[in-house]
């Protein structure tokens, strides 16, 4: 497990992450969610070594990340922007992560080069930003780590590509356990890999949440009441938005489903139908809850 | 894995990475040394006069210079000297570049391992090139004749020494490259690392020696001679120039320093000061403030050399202390609007520059006037600077060290010495007062201008040095005790404290070089010796004043014979006594009045003479440039007029006149000094106005040239001549 106590890091006057306290446990897919700015890398960096934290502390299993190379050899770190040595091949680059990663496949990476339909001799500066990606994801899958820290990878893959790579962390979660932390600022992109999502918001954390518990806590309802019925009618619903076109409401509600169900029931609307909400209508709505124009942070 | 076997690991791939660096190097130390020796070896050919064997020794002593350590082929120190600032970036610029830092910094490998391989990189790969480059060097040497084992000692100690000096150069980049995070932060960091420390020291010594009359230019100050040394440039020519056991002690320790050093700050670096001028907040004062104080001081210095006026110093210094400070904002910000950025910090720089200038320009410590209380003082030693030419490579004292005599020549009574400080600093002090006039008057009632450099040895052990200028008309008695002082003459004069058996080394050497040996017995040799030993110790100034030497007589031990022939070109089979470089410092003066020399001399079959008579002259031709006359007030108004572009050359403003009548060349012969011995006195005050040439008859050298002594030029001539200066003028006017 990855742990997150007070985390702080300041550049000059700029606090780029304020005292985040956040758990990421194994075997799950953890999305970081974010604007630009926001901190979602300087948490990664901090996760991954690179920057020194200025307050708090970041763990792995209890054990301090900071210069601490058996702790570090658990993770794989894709940045936004990744370096590629100059005039590198995919299979140069494979030969200098193996004296890192004792543990690194080299069988598989051939196959996963072949699969992408990457050339093993060819020089990397070559490569599109995409397949650069695909590369950098290929060694990260291949270095056969614990965590796997990926800073807005899925930017610049095509639809085909991200699914790939999602059946690939899906398949090395199931058979070894991989943790993947994947950071991005576009919710659509994440809503069917993550299990765990946290906001982040100009370096503080604003949720942290499974998304299975948000999903299940909060539901769309489209319904036609009778003449002289109307929502706040419909007693025992916690109504959090409330959009009417007609005679057609749009319920957004609090609460379990058969809850719901039971409540809708007794006033016996003419019609009315669940709809599931997407991962971007959940966050709307939980943040404006709290008090924030989510449309303005995220989309 | 263990973390030796990932350095090795990570050095190989961080090797596999630097390839360009080594292809690089490869290419040029390639041509600089199997390239050049393949070229020249070849040349040197058998000849009817040059055996083979001889060939052979100088194609060794060609390898052996081209790969030893010696400024005889500089060209692999400043190819190391490059090579270790290009490595100093490479192998460090990652940190230089957020991408490259955040790719290393997130790998499972320490950063002091990080810092150990790029190290190690930095050094095994050019000392792998050079090392093979040696090789195909004495290869290349040994298909011409040469052993490799004859030079190998010497390509070993170069190999290191050149290693070692890399590596000096190479930490002080990687020092700057810590510090900074930008490559061109870097550059100018290890610029100011090269060349700060030499600067401040330079800088001090200009301030002394243009604000202080009396600053002697060869104090052994240790601060400014340690502040030379703190730079790898200057360790390198300090080296070349001579290389001892404690210089390489101190350059290796200098490497552990600042290599430990480096590792700290690399640690302590912020992977965030990637892209930004600086990488510490704290350094950014530390490097900025002494900065702006020496910008500030050398502004001031700069205008002062223009125009020596206390408004123009000033403002010379305000400008560089404005100006460097906001150039240096400049770059840490990268904001030009940035420039006036602490202005307090700029505030007291100007302050403390404009201090440091001001105690400089008014003296305000009486630097010029300090004489230390008689009791103060242990002993005292002056030089008088008027026999230069006993330092020219004596190897009796150490070679090039004109201050050796302030080090040996011991007065236990200071009286005298501070006798004639005093007077120096009366003519000093009436200098100052009267302005111009004060000078003239003095110039008008004396001749005899001193340089003295004293050196004060007091009894707390501390050394004062000061220099005066000074007409030592008025203490010429005093002058003439402390130079007739036999401690004092004999550590002037090494040869005065000669045993009898150098005497078989005696040469006396005429007029035109021409070198007599002496006929005779050792024990008349000796007599030459002893006498000389006796006169000279009894010369004076006084007497220096109205005699010039005619001969020299070559005094040195057989011990330092042996020393010089060791280090000179054994190949030159001429004569020892021809080698004026090596033993200009052995041959001393002999003048008229040493009867009992020249009698003995004269016993040992010497034939002394007098270069020219004035039969033995052809004609004697004056030139010099106008006015001649010193009253002429309109000559010198008409010498400014000359600005204008009104002649050709400077030569159409040249007075010149030929003597052939004999009464006109014995007056000027009384009235004149012939260079060629003359100089060796440096008591006889020359009139620099008046050039002349002495044509001889007769075969051989037919001409010598000499001045007039001051005052003493004769009315003939310089009527003569300004006449001549007044018909030019008139010329060139109406032209």
């Amino acid at each position: 497990m990855i742990k997150a106590e007070k985390l702080t890091k300041r550049f000059d006057d700029i606090v780029a992450v304020d005292h985040i306290t956040a758990e990421i446990k194994e075997g799950c897919v953890f999305g970081l969610i974010g604007t630009n700015g926001s901190g979602k890398s300087t948490f990664l960096r901090m996760a991954s070594g690179i920057l020194k934290p200025d307050e708090g502390s970041i763990t792995i299993d209890g054990e301090e990340i900071w210069e601490n190379p058996s702790v570090k050899a658990r993770y794989f770190y894709i940045s936004d922007d990744q370096h590629f040595f100059p005039n590198s091949t995919p299979q140069e680059l494979m030969q200098f992560y193996r004296c890192i990663y004792p543990a690194f496949d080299e069988k598989r990476f051939y196959s996963l080069l072949e699969n992408f339909g990457l050339k093993k001799d060819r020089k990397i500066n070559t490569f599109s930003k995409g397949m650069k990606k695909q590369v950098s994801v290929i060694c990260g899958i291949c270095a056969g780590t614990d965590y796997i820290f990926c800073d807005e990878t899925f930017d610049g893959l095509d639809p085909v590509m991200r699914q790939t790579v999602k059946s690939l962390f899906a398949r090395d979660m199931e058979e070894r356990n991989l943790t993947p932390i994947i950071a991005s600022h576009n919710l659509r992109e994440l809503e069917d890999i993550c299990d765990h999502v946290g906001l982040l918001h100009r370096g503080g954390i604003l949720l942290s949440r499974e998304l299975d518990d948000m999903k299940l806590n909060i539901h769309k309802i489209q319904c036609v009441l009778k003449p002289g019925i109307t929502p706040k009618d419909i007693v025992e619903l916690d109504i959090v938005k409330q959009e009417q076109v007609g005679s057609l409401y749009t319920l957004t509600v609090r609460g379990n489903q058969e809850e719901i169900m039971r409540s809708m029931e007794l006033v016996e609307p003419v019609f009315y139908e669940l709809i599931p909400l997407s991962l971007e209508e959940i966050f709307i709505s939980e943040t404006e809850v709290a008090g924030y124009d989510i449309k303005a942070l995220i989309l | 894995m263990t973390s030796k076997h990932l350095y090795f690991k990570l050095l190989r791939e961080d090797a596999k990475r630097k390839l360009w660096a080594a292809a690089l190097l490869g290419l040029a130390f390639f041509f600089s040394l199997p390239v050049p020796l393949a070229m020249v070896l070849p040349s040197y050919q058998v000849t009817e006069y040059v055996t083979l064997a001889q060939i052979i020794l100088r194609r060794t002593n060609n390898v052996r210079m081209m790969l030893g350590f010696n400024e005889g082929y500089p060209m692999v120190v400043v190819l190391m000297f490059f090579a270790a600032a290009v490595m100093g970036i490479a192998t460090f610029s990652y940190l230089h570049n957020k991408k490259q830092i955040d790719f290393y910094h997130s790998l499972p490998v320490k950063r002091s391992l990080w810092f150990l391989v790029n190290l190690s990189t930095g050094v095994f790969l050019p000392a792998a090139i050079y090392l093979v480059t040696i090789v195909l060097s004495l290869i290349v040497g040994a298909v011409n004749g040469v052993l490799p084992g004859l030079v190998l000692k010497t390509a070993a100690s170069g190999f290191l020494l050149n290693m070692l000096y890399y590596t000096l150069t190479y930490i002080t980049v990687v020092l700057a490259m810590m510090l900074t995070g930008t490559k061109i932060a870097a550059i100018l960091g290890s610029a100011v690392f090269f060349c700060f420390f030499p600067a401040v020291s330079v800088l001090s010594q200009t301030y002394y020696s243009a604000f202080f009359q009396t600053y002697y230019s060869g104090t052994p100050d240790i601060l400014s001679r340690t502040l030379l040394k703190l730079s790898p440039i200057a360790a390198i020519a300090l080296a070349m120039e001579e290389l001892n056991p404690m210089r390489i002690i101190s350059v290796t320790a200098a490497i552990l320093l600042l290599g430990m050093f480096a590792f700290f700050l690399y640690q302590k670096r912020p992977s965030e000061a990637a892209g930004k001028t600086m990488a510490f907040n704290t350094s950014k004062v530390i490097i900025k403030v002494p900065l702006v104080l020496v910008f500030g001081t050398a502004g001031a210095m700069f205008f002062y050399s223009i125009e020596p006026s206390l408004g123009w110093t000033i403002f010379g210094n305000i400008v560089g202390v404005v100006l460097s400070h906001c150039i240096i904002e400049v770059i840490y910000w990268g904001d030009f609007k940035k420039l006036f950025s602490h202005e307090k910090t700029l505030a007291a720089c100007l302050a403390v520059s404009l201090a440091v200038l001001l105690s400089f320009y008014f003296d305000l410590f009486k630097f010029d006037a300090y004489v230390p209380e008689e009791s103060q003082i242990a002993y005292a030693s002056v030089d008088f600077n008027k026999d230069s030419w006993v330092y020219s490579r004596n190897f009796d004292r150490e070679m090039y060290t004109p201050d050796s005599i302030l080090q040996q020549a011991r007065l236990e009574d200071s009286a005298d010495v501070l006798a004639l400080v005093n007077e120096a600093l009366r003519q000093m002090e009436v200098e100052e007062q009267e302005g111009d006039t004060g000078r003239k008057r003095l110039e008008g009632e004396y001749r005899h201008r001193f340089r003295m450099d004293v050196c004060y040895t007091l009894k707390n052990h501390r050394k004062v040095y000061r220099s005066y200028a000074l007409y030592m008309d008025p203490v010429m008695e005093t002058a003439d005790r402390i130079y007739t002082d036999a401690a004092y003459k004999q550590a002037l004069y090494p040869g005065l404290c000669l045993d009898e058996s150098a005497a078989e080394n005696i040469v006396y050497r005429g007029w035109n070089d021409n070198i007599q040996h002496l006929d005779g017995s050792q024990q008349q040799w000796a007599a030459v010796l002893k006498v000389y030993q006796e006169e000279m110790a009894a010369m004076s100034f006084s007497r220096r004043i109205k005699e010039n030497p005619f001969g020299d007589l070559m005094l040195i031990s057989t011990e330092n014979i042996q020393k010089i022939e060791e280090l000179r070109d054994t190949d030159d089979k001429e004569p020892i006594h021809y080698q004026w470089g090596w033993y200009d410092g052995y041959f001393y003066p002999i003048y008229p009045s040493f009867v009992k020399t020249i009698q003995a001399l004269e016993d040992c079959g010497v034939e002394m003479k007098e270069l020219v008579s004035a039969e033995d002259v052809e004609d004697i031709t004056i030139s010099g440039y106008g006015p001649f006359d010193e009253e002429d007030e309109e000559g010198d108004f008409a010498a400014a007029e000359w600005t204008k572009p009104v002649y050709e050359d400077d030569d159409d403003l040249l007075c010149q006149k030929t003597y052939d009548q004999i009464e006109d060349i014995e007056k000027i012969l009384s009235a004149c000094v012939i260079d060629e011995k003359g100089w060796r006195n440096g008591m006889t005050g020359i009139d620099g106005q008046y050039n002349l040439v002495i044509r001889v008859k007769g075969k051989g050298r037919n001409q010598v040239s000499g001045n007039f002594r001051i005052k003493e030029v004769p009315e003939f001539v310089v009527r003569d001549f300004v006449a001549l200066d007044k018909e030019l003028r008139e010329k060139y006017r109406a032209e």
